[in-house]
Parts: structure tokens; C-alpha cells; sequence
């Protein structure tokens, strides 16, 4: 739906969450905001409580504890109409059309059928479905029924976007076609909230995250600040010809051409990429403070836990 | 509500586009016209060879007071003096064939039957019968013979005249067991294809998506409404198909001449049936969303499903005992009553009292079992690949 809820504060509230499935505990402590028009990463490992926290925030499950407000408040019928859920155990109605199926998908979102089939038919042109639209579902290819997923999930205009692996199973080009969407849906003003293992995909996409291991809520922040948070004095060259001695570094690390020198806290970079200009023997291809990636980090955070 | 008839409709839509669906659909209608067709054909040839002139020898004049049926009859008797006239007559085509009564025949009944290469049928007998016993009642006055020769009509009803039944309506007989059987076929198929969709929505993984947009109450609710309208259609055509077969069948067979539809019948059958398919299918969603797939699903129903089938099991007792203790506690049990009440009304004149009670405790049923299966469902609409524990649906319905 187009409209939006006027509200002041976080599009998404989640405080304290907890849930337990028998004696099994899935989530124990989750707490998170997220920003309207913001992609918000929502991280951790296998069985980390992700699924049961986005199931728990569509009201699909009852929390045992802890609060949650969507869009200005609880969770409504009408609000439902504008969120757009992206599971990840994909389902379509494999024996209908792709076309109908859609369409139906929509109406349930509360869009009337002549809308439904213009966005529709939009949607077929951009992702170059438009040839398969009167094909079963069944008989599409496994890329193709996805990006038919990511159709219905977006297809109503949603205030909230919440899309689990949205990436699995497309190549390269259709990566980048849906990344686009996505972007696009940010810049309209579109929530979305992303659960992903691919970590250069939350790098490049997210501006928040919340990392979720063992169901509690261990990491939370900007993406390009928990990366300085995580941050080591280092810096990453690459040089041709010989490396050469630096007073002070503490350790050298090396993968292919590139070597990660670690510093003392009160070495400055300057110092290194100074004493590398000056080398008679080498000259230097790349600089630049050696800050990690959110894969060394997510590794290192779980690994401490 | 408009989700409601969204889903219904897509349910609807789904379902009947399926070949299985038309296969069910035609097989019926398919077994009618080929079943009417060949009785049609077959009584035809064997009333225009029943028709015609039945000889008898009579020596000792038994059958001199009997009443000769009208000349426009398929049968009139015709009178010979000894075996020989009555053989050539026979030979000669003059008559189709000629009894002959023993001496003894007034105390005894004792007669031959003789007739030339095809044996006639019962018709011919059912005359012969018809004839010989006008011979015993008072010639004098035709129409006190025919109204002794007619036996009795009787007309049941209830102190209040709301419901009436007439015995000698052989047509009440096999009505209430064809409508039985089509009630069964299409609601324990409906029932069926519920569960189905109940198991292929958990199995395409789509009901995490649509529970997103609508309430369990809602896909559940649309769900039964939509294959109740896909076993309604099976029950229009099949209720279309039978009156339209009925109709051709009728100047040709005996019993179905005299044969009324009862609107009432036909209304209660309806009702009955909307009713029961609501109940069965509140039950097979709510064992769809728990189990991990059909085969699992049909074990976990065939409880239900007997039971509903019960009132078949006494079919002998309601049938020649409709208002059996055993009939009536069967006809207000909720999962039994519209196969009993089906299976009576046309035995007996069933009390009004018993027909609204049914109706009631059924309806009664049919909101507590939809509130209870939409709260099953949500346990178990998310297990993929595991079953729900009989511990945990107890603790949701206690919930």
C-alpha cells in the first residue's frame, strides 16, 4: 500500500524479546530498533533465533516476554497490509500461474486486481518474466520463482520490508537486478530489515545490523562503526618488490601479494606508509588502514560466545 | 470478510480446474446415462415382447368370475378349452403364452406356465396374478374388487401434520440410499481434498506468507467455504444429472411413475449436507495443519470418517426401524445425524423437533470445531516436516 503511517520514533521497536518452544529456548534476550528507510542487517548463525525473532515481530508467533511495536504501536490486521515478508522457506502456489498466483498474493495484501495486475506486469518487464507469466509456477526455473517471490513481496508498495535470504539461489545479474530493487524500495522510504549470511552483501547494503547468537542480541550498531569498533592498528599494502623493514610493526601478515602489518596502538599509519615511500627498493600499490570485515567479525564475536 | 472470499475463491478456482475434479465429477453422471440407457433399452425390449394375448386353461371354471383387464392393457386372458387350442394358438403367434390350472387350482393355486422360446417377464406374471385373484372378489361390483385388489394405502404423519409419509412409495426406498451414497462420495471426497490443500499449503511453504495477510481464522474459514462450494457443485450437477435421468427413466419404469421428490427432502439434504461438510472439513484442516503429509493426514482421519459412517452400518435398522432408539440418538449426534436423518425421512415420518434439534447441535458443532481447528492450526501450520505431539494441541485448545 502507498499509505504510511504517520508516526515520530522507530518503524520497528522490538525490547526484550524471549520465546521457548518447550524446554527449548530460541530466543532468550532480543532487542533491536530499526529506522524508517533504513536496511537493517539481522545477523547470526544457524539456529540463532533470527527466525522465530521475525516470526515473533509479524505476530505469526506470541512472544513469551518483551514488547514489540511496528509502524507507531501492536501489530494490526490493517498493518499487515503493509509489510512485506519474504520468508525463507520460499512458497508460491506451484500448480497456478504465475501471473494469478501473484495476483492473488496481492489481493490478500489488500490490493484491488486491476492495480495488482499493472505493478504486475511492470514487475515481469523489469525482471524479464514477462515471457513466463502464463507458465505454471512449477515449471519455472529456481532463479525465476524466486525473483517471482521477491515480486509478491513487494508488489503492494509495503511500509516494511522484511525478506530472509533474498539472494540465494540467483546469479550474478539477478543479484544485482534485485539488490537495485531493494535500494530503490530504501530510497522510496521502505524499512526493510535483511537476514543474510552473505556478509559483503550487508557491508554494501545495510546501515545498521544486529548480530543474534544463541538467542541473545550480542552486537548491535552502524555497520561502518562496528567495523572501527572492531578495528585493529593495521594496515593492509601491497608493494612491489621487496617489504621493507619497519620499526615497530608486530606482526606481519601475508595472503597472496597483500600483508597485513600490525602496529603498536601508539603507531600511527602514516609512519608505516612514510618508511614505505622512502624504500629505495619497492614501490607501493595499496594503502589502507586495515579495518575487518563483518565476516571477521561475526566469526570472532560467535567464536567468543 | 473479503479475505474470506478471496481465499474461497482461489480454493474454488484451484480445485476445479483439476482433471481429478472433472473425473470425479463426470464418472457419476457417466455411470447414470449408461446405467439409464441400458434399463431403458433393456425394459423397452421387454414390454414390447411381454405385450399381448396370455392364454389359460381353466377346466374346472376357477377363473370364470375374474375381471378382464382394460383393453388398452398390456395383457388381456383369453380362454381355451384344452392344451392343444391353446398350444397352436401359441404356435400361431396368437398368444404370447398360456397357463394352465390344475383341477384343484380354486384350493390348491397350482398353474403351468407355457410360452414359446423367449420367457416373458414379470409383468405378464404380476397380471396373471391380478386376474386370477379378481376371480375370488365379488365380480358384481368392479370398483370394490379394484380397491380390494389395490391393498391398502395407508398415510403416516405426526400428531401435529408437520410431516407425512406414504408406504407404498417404492420410490422412498431407493431415493434415501442414492442420496446417502452421493452424500458420502462428495462430502468425504470435499473433506478430503481440505486436508489436502491443508498439507500442500505447509508443503509449497506459502502459509508463512499468507498467515502474514490474513488471521488462521481467515485462510481456514476461506479454505472450507471454497471446497464447500467445490462439493456443492458436485452435488448440483449430480442432484441436475439424477432429476434429468429420472425424468427420461420415468414413462418406462413402474415405480418411478408414481415417484414424487419431496422439495422438503431435497432441502434438508442441503442443509444437511453444507452443514456436515463444515464440521468434517474444520476437522481434516485442523489434522491437515498437524501432520507431516496426506498418508499421515488419512490415518489420523479415519476416525472421523467412520464415525460420520456410521448411520451405513445400521442401514438394515433404520431402514425397517426408523424410529428405533438407536436411529433417533444417531440422527441428533452431530457427526452421525445427517446420514440418519437422510436415511428416516423417507422411512418415517420423522418428528419436527428432532429435524430442528439436529440442524442446532450440528451448527452448535460446526462454530466449536472452526474455533478449535483455527487454534490447532496456528501449532501447527509452521512444523514442517514434523508432527504435531497430541500434548501440545492440548495444551493450544487449553490455551
Amino acid at each position: 500500500m502507498n499509505m504510511k503511517t504517520l508516526q515520530t520514533g522507530p518503524t520497528i521497536s522490538v525490547a526484550h524479546l524471549a520465546k521457548s518452544f518447550g524446554q527449548a529456548q530460541a530466543v532468550h534476550d532480543v532487542s533491536f530498533d530499526v529506522q524508517r528507510g533504513e536496511i537493517f542487517g539481522l545477523l547470526g548463525p544457524n539456529g540463532a533465533g533470527k527466525t522465530t525473532t521475525i516470526r515473533m515481530i509479524l505476530d505469526i508467533f506470541k512472544p513469551d516476554r518483551g514488547d514489540i511495536s511496528i509502524l507507531g504501536g501492536p501489530i494490526t490486521d490493517a498493518k499487515k497490509e503493509q509489510i512485506g515478508y519474504l520468508p525463507e522457506e520460499r512458497g508460491l502456489y506451484k500448480d497456478l500461474k504465475v501471473e494469478e498466483c501473484v495476483l492473488y498474493l496481492a489481493e490478500l495484501k489488500g490490493l484491488p486486481r486491476r492495480v495488482a495486475r499493472e505493478r504486475a506486469m511492470a514487475y515481469f518487464k523489469q525482471l524479464d518474466l514477462i515471457e513466463h507469466r502464463n507458465k505454471k509456477v512449477n515449471d519455472l526455473s529456481k532463479g525465476m520463482q524466486q525473483k517471482v517471490q521477491v515480486i509478491t513481496t513487494l508488489i503492494h508498495q509495503p511500509a516494511v520490508v522484511i525478506i530472509d535470504e533474498p539472494f540465494s539461489g540467483l546469479d550474478p545479474v539477478n543479484t544485482r537486478l534485485i539488490q537495485e530493487m531493494l535500494m530503490q524500495e530504501r530510497q522510496r522510504g521502505t524499512t526493510i530489515i535483511m537476514s543474510t549470511h552473505q556478509m559483503y552483501q550487508v557491508e554494501e547494503m545495510c546501515d545498521r545490523i544486529v548480530l543474534i547468537n544463541k538467542g541473545d542480541s550480542v552486537l548491535y550498531g552502524g555497520v561502518d562503526e562496528i567495523r572501527r569498533r572492531y578495528a585493529d592498528n593495521a594496515v593492509r599494502v601491497t608493494v612491489r618488490g621487496e617489504l621493507p623493514h619497519i620499526d615497530g610493526v608486530v606482526e606481519t601478515e601475508r595472503k597472496g601479494n597483500e600483508r597485513t602489518l600490525h602496529l603498536p596502538k601508539d603507531m600511527p599509519a602514516q609512519a608505516v606508509l612514510r618508511r614505505l615511500a622512502d624504500a629505495p627498493d619497492s614501490t607501493v600499490e595499496s594503502f589502507e588502514l586495515a579495518i575487518p570485515t563483518l565476516d571477521d567479525i561475526f566469526v570472532r564475536v560467535v567464536s567468543e560466545e | 470478510m473479503r479475505k474470506v472470499f478471496q481465499i474461497a475463491r482461489n480454493e474454488y478456482r484451484r480445485r476445479v480446474a483439476r482433471k481429478s475434479f472433472i473425473l470425479v465429477l463426470l464418472m457419476p453422471l457417466f455411470i447414470v446415462v449408461v446405467g439409464v440407457a441400458v434399463s431403458l433399452l433393456s425394459a423397452s425390449a421387454a414390454i414390447n415382447s411381454d405385450r399381448g394375448v396370455v392364454g389359460y386353461i381353466d377346466p374346472n371354471h376357477a377363473l370364470a368370475r375374474a375381471i378382464q383387464p382394460p383393453a388398452n392393457a398390456a395383457n388381456t386372458f383369453a380362454r381355451f378349452p384344452d392344451v392343444a387350442a391353446a398350444e397352436a394358438a401359441l404356435r400361431s403367434r396368437q398368444i404370447i403364452a398360456y397357463y394352465v390350472l390344475a383341477p384343484d387350482f380354486a384350493t390348491s393355486g397350482k398353474v403351468d406356465f407355457v410360452y414359446w422360446q423367449n420367457q416373458p417377464g414379470n409383468t405378464v406374471k404380476r397380471a396373471f396374478d391380478r386376474f386370477a385373484r379378481s376371480a375370488i372378489v365379488d365380480g358384481s361390483n368392479a370398483q370394490v374388487a379394484q380397491r380390494l385388489l389395490n391393498g391398502t394405502n395407508f398415510t403416516l404423519r405426526t400428531p401435529d401434520g408437520s410431516r407425512t409419509f406414504n408406504n407404498n412409495d417404492v420410490f422412498s426406498i431407493v431415493m434415501p440410499l442414492a442420496v446417502a451414497v452421493l452424500f458420502v462420495i462428495s462430502l468425504f471426497s470435499g473433506a478430503a481434498y481440505l486436508m489436502q490443500a491443508v498439507v500442500d499449503e505447509k508443503e509449497n511453504r506459502t502459509i508463512e506468507i499468507i498467515i502474514t495477510s490474513v488471521t488462521p481464522m481467515q485462510l481456514m474459514s476461506g479454505k472450507i467455504v471454497g471446497l464447500a462450494a467445490v462439493g456443492l457443485t458436485q452435488v448440483v450437477v449430480w442432484l441436475v444429472a439424477g432429476a434429468a435421468a429420472l425424468q427420461a427413466a420415468r414413462p418406462h419404469v413402474e415405480f418411478l411413475q408414481t415417484a414424487r421428490i419431496d422439495p422438503g427432502f431435497i432441502a434438508l439434504a442441503l442443509v444437511l449436507s453444507v452443514l456436515q461438510y463444515l464440521l468434517l472439513g474444520s476437522f481434516m484442516a485442523a489434522i491437515g495443519s498437524v501432520v507431516v503429509d496426506v498418508k499421515q493426514g488419512q490415518a489420523w482421519s479415519s476416525p472421523v470418517t467412520l464415525v460420520s459412517m456410521v448411520p451405513l452400518f445400521f442401514f438394515a435398522l433404520i431402514v425397517f426401524d426408523p424410529n428405533s432408539i438407536i436411529a433417533v440418538i444417531l440422527s441428533l449426534f452431530p457427526l452421525t445425524a445427517p446420514l440418519a436423518l437422510l436415511l428416516r425421512y423417507n422411512m418415517t415420518a420423522v418428528p419436527a423437533w428432532q429435524i430442528v434439534a439436529a440442524i442446532g447441535l450440528l451448527a452448535l458443532s460446526v462454530a466449536g470445531a472452526m474455533w478449535l481447528a483455527a487454534r490447532i492450526f496456528r501449532i501447527g501450520m509452521l512444523r514442517y516436516g514434523q508432527a504435531v505431539k497430541i500434548g501440545e494441541i492440548a495444551a493450544a485448545i487449553h490455551f
